[in-house]
């Protein structure tokens, strides 16, 4: 394994982070299902208390500096205990690119190729993401900016030549939901579009600067949680009441643009762009999947922080590649899992509405915070035990 | 008598030791056959190493060294490489002619060959050499050999002067308000070119030889002070591990030392006309120049060097700016339009305006060919009539582009082989990879590849198939470089010379991906002018 240090600038991590959660911002349906006209506001609640998950994450990777998430478990559990933990960590990377490989294949089935099988869509799209980490997940950081600057804009004109269709009393009634929903919404929206940054612990060796990540997470959240908010206004505004009912409201309100008979069919790019932030996300849920499966497999895991910094020094001028030894198995594992996640589009919605909160704050909340106490209280163990 | 032969003997064979010696402190090496002091076995060394080549001229002739005493010396060339008026008046008239001079000498004992060179030669470059092999490399390079009997060093005589092809106008780029000289195969004309351009002790230009049968010089040029040492020392040593026997061209350097050889894009930039080279230069690139082609490397490249030109910085911004779009533009088109073509009329019927769907169904009824495979035929056609019309003669070249475009298109269309907006996409793409000439052969490859990903799977494949290839272009590096910078990473400073090309004033800074030592182009406060004179610029 030819992992390099220090060629990730904290600018990438954010533009990257920002890129990871527009792939969700897109699909914004199944916020929009539960809070209805009120869904705007819970990019806002959202972004608030997915801060504590971001402080968390942070202050496992600061106490741990050029080590990923897989690593920090086996120091602070213990060779057994740590390898379990990290499993289920595993499991659901694994899963989430499995879901969303399945997502970006339905949305495809759907809306662009409707009389091609699934599981060639998944395929094609399975091969351009090994083949984006074989050519190196630092460079996919680096093309971040391209695909930010891509999507945002995409968001913005969309926005402008929806104008025209809007109908600002869609927002009203303000706030009349049953407090429950609201609660409901916040989770979804922490749970689904922003924890998913824990994927993003994995890649902290990679940075130039390792310990200086609460702010790129923060500044990415917060701009994630803007788009969030314009998108699903956009939505709202354009559609009213047909947003809670159409699974893509981005996609249906884009089809609302048409500039003169001339400027139509606007959706077309917004499925481009998908596919290419689903590119971007998947990889990187792969990455993860990946590079933890190899780690928790190798007999001697990678060495100390130093000695890679120097093997980065030497190779200058060599070109910076460095991809996970397992994974195309991996990505054949997710491939399989993508095929057989869902049976169906409508269980796919009952259960992001439903279970996917649960399951996700297992991962992004509750073990995290586990490994910070016990972290925690081991550390103090040991500063004890030199005292006395 | 005889103790004094055998001392003569004794010191004579201690001097060649030490010029042996002295050899090998200079280069490191074994010595190599160092020339003897008989100027028979030197000459019958040569000769034999020349065997079977004509063009040896080995011109004998004697010189009075003394009054009294003659000297028997050779000159040794290869016809056709040295320049006669040099070999005539310079060397041989003053040794053989001017007797007086020879005889106000006050040359004593054994021959001094430094003492000819330094008295008598009226040549500017005379180097002493050594050895059979500096002897027989000089020649080769064209220079002039002299050679004494009585002496066992030899003088390398600059006499160069072969046939080479005048300055002119660059073929592959032409300029409209910009210099119109363009580099020739002489290396020396080539950096005096440069040279010329950038009047600056810091400009250095080291040169090596590499192949072992072509010998081919190559000089490396960059400005000390404004390239990273770390680039220079990089150059030179990809250059130093080149192992083969013959370089013809820069394309055979640029193959060997290029970072990646398994992409369509090159990594390596070149050019024809010096001041594009010299504008490179003062970014802070390395240039590589090569005995023998007339043209000039630089590196580290970057993506958009594609899409730059030298004309971009004569004409005003505005314009240059315009036409950077209009190339990047016709690069998108000249990559995604068969794809697209096939993607919309295979998958995507609904995204074509109807009427427009209605004509291109008309125009492509009884065509008995899907549209994939009518987009691969004339696509093939067309790189044919290219490939064709580059390698015959001219005069039959054009006739190809008339049996080809009039001819081909025009009946194949008629005959209802192929429809005519399949010949109206592929012409496009044809004419738009024309404006950016440095990146259509990697595009017209790739376009293939796209093709294949639109027949099979539409838009969805285009997409996946362009993501593939932006991430490679991601992934390529040039001399440590990254390729797409400064997109990727981003960059905001390095902005000012990509889609847009701001006013020169603006462009202040040289480009950070070439890690320049010295980042400032302007001085870091330009003079103010004085507030009276009327010639102020009116600053708002």
């Amino acid at each position: 394994m030819k992992l390099e240090q220090g060629s990730i600038s904290t600018k990438d991590l954010m533009i990257g982070i920002i890129c990871f959660i527009q792939a969700t911002v897109l699909r914004s349906g199944y916020i929009v299902g539960i809070t209805r006209q009120d869904s705007w506001a819970m990019a806002v609640t959202g972004f608030l208390f997915s801060l504590p998950l971001v402080f968390i994450y942070a202050a496992l990777l600061k106490k741990h500096p050029g080590k990923n998430l897989i690593e920090i478990d086996d120091i602070i559990f213990g060779p057994v205990l740590g390898k379990i933990i990290s499993v289920l960590y595993l499991f659901f990377f694994a899963s989430l690119a499995a879901l969303n490989a399945r997502d970006l294949g339905n949305f495809v089935a759907d809306y662009m190729m409707p009389e091609t099988p699934i599981t060639v869509i998944i395929l094609i799209f399975m091969i351009g993401c090994v083949y984006t980490l074989c050519k190196g997940i630092e460079n996919l950081m680096h093309l971040s900016a391209i695909l930010a600057i891509l999507s945002i804009g995409a968001i913005v004109i969309n926005f402008i030549l929806v104008l025209r269709d809007i109908q600002p009393w869609f927002l009203k009634p303000l706030f009349q939901l049953e407090p429950m929903r609201y609660v409901q919404g916040t989770v979804s929206v922490v749970t689904v579009p922003m924890g998913e940054i824990l994927a993003f612990t994995m890649l902290m060796p990679l940075l130039e600067k390792d310990t200086k990540i609460v702010k790129p997470m923060v500044l990415g959240l917060l701009f994630s949680a803007v788009t969030i908010g314009i998108v699903i206004l956009r939505d709202i505004v354009t559609l009213g009441p047909l947003a809670e009912i159409v699974s893509l409201p981005s996609f249906e309100s884009v089809r609302y643009v048409s500039i003169s008979g001339i400027l139509t069919r606007m959706e077309s790019v917004y499925a481009v762009v998908l596919v290419i932030l689903f590119l971007f996300k998947v990889s990187i849920l792969l990455y993860a999947f990946a590079l933890g499966l190899t780690e928790i497999l190798s007999r001697n895991p990678r060495h100390s922080a130093d000695s890679e910094g120097q093997s980065c020094k030497a190779g200058y001028f060599k070109s910076q590649k460095s991809h996970p030894p397992l994974l195309f198995i991996c990505a054949a594992l997710i491939y399989f899992y993508s095929l057989f996640v869902f049976e169906s589009v409508m269980e796919n919605v009952n259960w992001g509405a439903t279970t996917a909160p649960f399951f996700a704050l297992t991962f992004e909340f509750l073990l995290p915070v586990v490994s910070l106490l016990v972290a925690f209280l081991r550390g103090n163990g040991r500063a004890k035990e030199v005292q006395s | 008598m005889h103790f004094i032969i055998k001392l003569i003997r004794l010191f004579k064979e201690q001097h060649a030791r030490k010029i042996k010696r002295d050899y090998e402190m200079c280069f490191g090496e074994e010595s190599p056959q160092i020339l003897s002091g008989k100027l028979k076995k030197n000459i019958d060394s040569i000769k034999a190493r020349f065997e079977g080549s004509s063009d040896l001229i080995i011109r004998e002739f004697s010189f009075s060294e003394k009054k009294g005493r003659e000297v028997n010396a050779v000159l040794i060339f290869l016809d056709g490489m040295v320049n006669m008026p040099i070999i005539n008046d310079n060397i041989i008239k003053p040794l053989m002619h001017d007797k007086s001079i020879i005889q106000a000498g006050k040359i004593s004992g054994a021959v001094n060959i430094e003492d000819i060179r330094d008295k008598f030669l009226t040549v500017g470059d005379v180097k002493t050499v050594y050895t059979y092999n500096e002897v027989i490399e000089a020649c080769l390079s064209g220079n002039a050999v002299f050679m004494a009997d009585g002496s066992c060093k030899a003088l390398d005589i600059g006499a160069k002067g072969w046939d080479k092809r005048a300055v002119t106008e660059p073929t592959s780029e032409t300029a409209l308000r910009g210099p119109r000289e363009g580099f020739t195969e002489s290396l020396r004309t080539n950096t005096t070119m440069i040279r010329r351009k950038i009047k600056d002790p810091a400009l250095k230009i080291t040169d090596t030889v590499i192949g072992k049968r072509t010998h081919t010089q190559i000089s490396i040029l960059y400005i000390e002070g404004i390239a990273d040492p770390e680039l220079v020392r990089e150059v030179e040593q990809r250059l130093k591990n080149i192992d083969t026997d013959s370089i013809l061209a820069t394309g055979y350097v640029e193959q060997y030392i290029e970072d990646s050889s398994f992409t369509v894009f090159s990594t390596i930039w070149s050019s024809e006309k010096p001041d594009a080279v010299a504008g490179k230069l003062l970014e802070g690139r390395v240039a590589i120049a090569v005995d023998g082609a007339p043209f000039v490397m630089t590196v580290p490249m970057l993506f958009i060097e594609n899409f730059q030109n030298a004309e971009d910085y004569i004409i005003r911004s505005h314009f240059a700016t315009a036409m950077r779009l209009l190339r990047l533009t016709a690069f998108f088109i000249s990559l995604f339009a068969p794809a697209l073509y096939i993607a919309l009329t295979t998958y995507h019927q609904e995204l074509i305006p109807t009427t427009l769907l209605f004509t291109m169904a008309a125009s492509s009824e009884g065509v008995p060919f899907p549209a994939a495979v009518e987009m691969s035929l004339m696509m093939i056609i067309f790189e044919i009539l290219r490939e064709a019309g580059i390698r015959m003669p001219r005069p039959v070249g054009q006739t190809i582009s008339i049996v080809g475009a009039l001819v081909m298109g025009e009946a194949a269309v008629n005959a209802g082989i192929v429809g005519a907006p399949v010949v109206i996409v592929v012409a496009i793409t044809a004419v738009s990879s024309f404006a950016i000439p440095f990146a259509a052969d990697g595009v017209s490859l790739l376009g293939w590849f796209l093709l294949i990903m639109a027949s099979t799977m539409g838009s969805f494949g285009i997409t996946v198939g362009a993501f593939m290839i932006l991430m490679h272009l991601t992934s390529l590096r040039s001399f440590g470089a990254y390729y797409m910078a400064p997109l990727a990473p981003f960059q905001r400073y390095d902005l000012k010379d990509t889609a847009v090309r701001v006013p020169l004033r603006a462009m202040n800074t040289r480009p950070q991906a070439t890690k320049p030592q010295d980042l400032k182009r302007e001085s870091a406060q330009p003079p103010q002018p004085s507030n009276a004179s009327k010639y102020n610029r009116s600053r708002k």
